[in-house]
Parts: C-alpha cells; sequence; structure tokens
C-alpha cells in the first residue's frame, strides 16, 4: 500500500501540468468591480466591433467569452455589450506599418480624409484598408478611417459606460464616453479613450482621444 | 508552508478589512494550487484559467463568511474547484483529460529531483498510463492527493465530500489502479 503511494508522490514531479498563468492583476481587476459585499449589479460594459468577424474575436478572449449580452449596430461596426473586460497589454498601442499618407491613399485604393487638425505626426496602414492618422508627441489624438467590407479588420472595445447612438452631419455614429478596451486584427488590446465612430460616405470613421462629445463633433464635422 | 498558517490568517484579515494588496498576495500564494486543482476538475487550460479567476474574485467577497482562524486554502479550493466542475458541466464536457509524463529532462540540465529520480522511466509511463485507464472518479481523487500533494482536507474540499469519504475513496482507487498495473490483490 505504502509503496505505491509513495511511486504516485514521486510521480508528481513527472507529470505535465499547464503552467499556471499570473492570475494576480486580473484578479485584483476584478475586485474593483466587485466589492466584497456588493450592493449594485455588476457594471456593464461594452464591445465596439467593426464587422461581425469582430464576435468571433471576442469568442476568442476568453474573459467575455462567457459574457456577451447585447449588440449594437453601425456600419461596419458591432458592439459587443459585455459584463467582464479582456486583459489589457502593457505593449504598444500602435500597429501595422508607418508609412505617409500619400503611401497608405496608393495602398488602401481611397483618399485618406483629413480632419481639420494640421498635418498627423504618424500615419499607420493595416492592410488592407485601416489607416490610423495620430496626432501629439505623445499621442493625444487618433483619428482612423476603414473601408468597411474588409474581413481581415476587426476590433471590439469595452467600457464601462454607455454606448450613446448620435448622429454627425446626419448620419449615424456612436459615442463611447470614457475607458474602454479595443483589439484590432488581433492585436494585443489596448486601452483607449473615449470614442466617437460614425459612417462618412464609404468609410467608417473614429476618433479617440481625452475629449468631450462636443469637441469629438467638432472634428468630425471637420472631415471635408 | 511552516510559517504560512499564521502568514495566511493575517492576509485574510486585511482583505476583510478591504486590503486589496493583502488579498493579491494570497492569489500569488495560491494560484498555482488553484489553477492545477481546476485543471484537473475542468479537463481544460481554459476553462481551468477562468475556474481559477472567478473563484479567487468569489472568494473575495465572500470573506466574510470565512470563518476566523480557518485555514483558508482548502476554502478556497472549494470555491475554485466548483467554479471548475460549473463549467465543465455547463459546456455538457464530456472529453476526458489525459494525464501525461513529462519528458526526462536532457543531461546537462539540472540533476532531477530525488523524487523523481526514485522512478524509472518506464515505472512512470506505467503509472501514467495506469491512472489514464482509471474511472474519472478515482483518477482524480488519486491525483489530487497525490500528484498535487493535497491533503485530505483539501481534497475533500476540491471534491466537495467528507474527509472520511477522501479516505474511502482513495482505498478503493488505488486496490484499481493496483490491478490496472497487473499488481492487485485481486480483492
Amino acid at each position: 500500500m505504502a509503496d505505491l503511494e509513495r511511486e504516485l508522490r514521486a510521480l508528481a514531479a513527472a507529470v505535465e501540468l499547464p503552467e499556471p498563468p499570473e492570475l494576480s492583476a486580473r484578479v485584483r481587476a476584478g475586485l474593483g468591480r466587485h466589492e466584497p459585499r456588493p450592493r449594485r449589479r455588476p457594471i456593464l460594459a461594452f464591445a465596439v466591433a467593426l464587422l461581425a468577424v469582430a464576435i468571433g474575436a471576442a469568442f476568442a478572449v476568453p474573459q467575455s467569452r462567457s459574457a456577451l449580452l447585447r449588440l449594437f449596430g453601425l456600419k461596419g461596426v458591432t458592439v459587443l455589450r459585455v459584463d467582464r473586460l479582456p486583459p489589457v497589454g502593457p505593449g504598444p498601442v500602435v500597429f501595422g506599418e508607418k508609412t505617409t499618407l500619400a503611401a497608405a491613399a496608393r495602398i488602401v485604393g481611397f483618399r485618406p480624409l483629413l480632419p481639420k487638425l494640421g498635418k498627423p505626426d504618424a500615419v499607420y496602414l493595416e492592410r488592407p484598408a485601416y489607416l490610423v492618422l495620430l496626432y501629439g508627441k505623445p499621442v493625444r489624438l487618433r483619428f482612423s478611417e476603414l473601408r468597411p467590407g474588409y474581413s481581415p479588420i476587426e476590433k471590439f472595445a469595452k467600457v464601462s459606460q454607455e454606448v450613446r447612438p448620435v448622429t454627425v452631419d446626419g448620419r449615424p455614429g456612436l459615442w463611447i464616453p470614457g475607458n474602454h478596451v479595443v483589439i484590432e486584427f488581433g492585436n494585443q488590446p489596448r486601452l483607449a479613450g473615449s470614442t466617437l465612430l460614425w459612417e462618412h460616405g464609404d468609410l467608417t470613421l473614429r476618433v479617440e482621444g481625452k475629449l468631450t462629445l462636443a469637441q469629438a463633433l467638432e472634428i468630425a464635422r471637420s472631415v471635408p | 508552508m511552516v510559517g504560512r498558517p499564521l502568514a495566511d490568517e493575517e492576509l485574510v484579515e486585511r482583505a476583510r478589512r478591504g486590503d486589496e494588496s493583502a488579498y493579491e498576495e494570497l492569489v500569488r500564494a495560491y494560484q498555482g494550487i488553484a489553477f492545477r486543482t481546476a485543471y484537473l476538475l475542468a479537463g481544460n487550460a481554459d476553462d481551468a484559467e477562468e475556474a481559477a479567476q472567478d473563484g479567487f474574485v468569489k472568494a473575495y467577497r465572500a470573506l466574510g463568511r470565512f470563518r476566523s482562524g480557518a485555514p483558508f486554502r482548502p476554502w478556497l479550493l472549494a470555491i475554485v474547484a466548483n467554479e471548475a466542475r460549473n463549467r465543465r458541466r455547463s459546456a455538457g464536457r464530456r472529453e476526458r483529460l489525459a494525464l501525461r509524463a513529462a519528458a526526462d529532462a536532457p543531461s546537462g540540465d539540472a540533476a532531477p529531483s530525488p523524487e523523481a529520480a526514485f522512478l524509472s522511466a518506464e515505472r512512470r509511463e506505467r503509472l501514467v498510463a495506469g491512472l489514464n485507464r482509471l474511472g474519472e472518479r478515482d483518477r482524480l481523487v488519486l491525483s489530487l492527493r497525490y500528484l498535487l500533494e493535497l491533503s485530505e482536507e483539501e481534497t475533500a474540499a476540491a471534491l466537495d465530500c467528507r474527509r472520511g469519504t477522501v479516505k474511502s475513496r482513495l482505498a478503493r482507487a488505488l486496490e484499481r489502479l493496483r490491478v490496472e498495473l497487473g499488481e492487485g490483490t485481486g480483492g
């Protein structure tokens, strides 16, 4: 009897088990949203997805998989309302290739639209049709444009606040005030600031930064 | 483990008063055993990770019900194990986790632990194969108690049964494993 038990104990060191993940940061983030004795319902959060493909992206993130609650739609944009945020990595906030406006225009096949914000400090392109203009050093504003219909473009964001439908010059848009999480093209999830998304002709445009709705709308209306 | 109970007790008390850093220390101390327990119960690493994470959050919220002075680890493992079982159940998963013996460390690496060296590679393979042929219940109780080295109390907490039940399940499972290995007494 004792020998087999001893052998099994020895086997412990020789059985393959997956490495435990580092949970402390995520658990701690969870504590913030759930007081030891919660009196309120857990705060609902939202996710934005460009294209329905993003629903797949959401389900690929285990933390949000169990908690898909509701969908909003905008052309080329889906908002997923989930109750748990995907974890945010410390990774870089840019992705794609650094390029110039002229080079980008040749690749994306549309003339980049520029808000009246002056010359962007950096231009990034995620092929085939997602363009990101960065303003300020360090970045204080991101202006992105995408042509919907390309399945490779996927992005979702979550916020713990409302997603408000708005109109920009009569066209539908969404205002997501406050921080939320964005996943773009399967890149590292990143924390995003307040964001306005709206349709503009064939494109879907997005401006993100420390903005009020009024400021975001002003930028949006400055796009020709 | 020496000194741990005292330290735990203090951390738990501080966490109870809302000290999140104290709780974070408990998470760091027990995330390994929590994840592995969940892994054996849930059958896959994704569910185990979620179960461990949610278990820790739920345990924090339930600290008000934790009996002062009681050991934290079995209480936590009971909550995590429950999360893991729920996930397995709600996903309707039937697949079995297959245990695997780790490959021998290549020579030049750190010397194997005395415990591992005690078993030949061939014997390890036989034991793992034997465990894999056992029924889920037998394999689980043996894995938790011997492979994860949980105490009887912790094994009982993870299996949601009484300590006496763990003892009798262990005895039966060991006997069946012996039979699988061709070393059984036949009784």
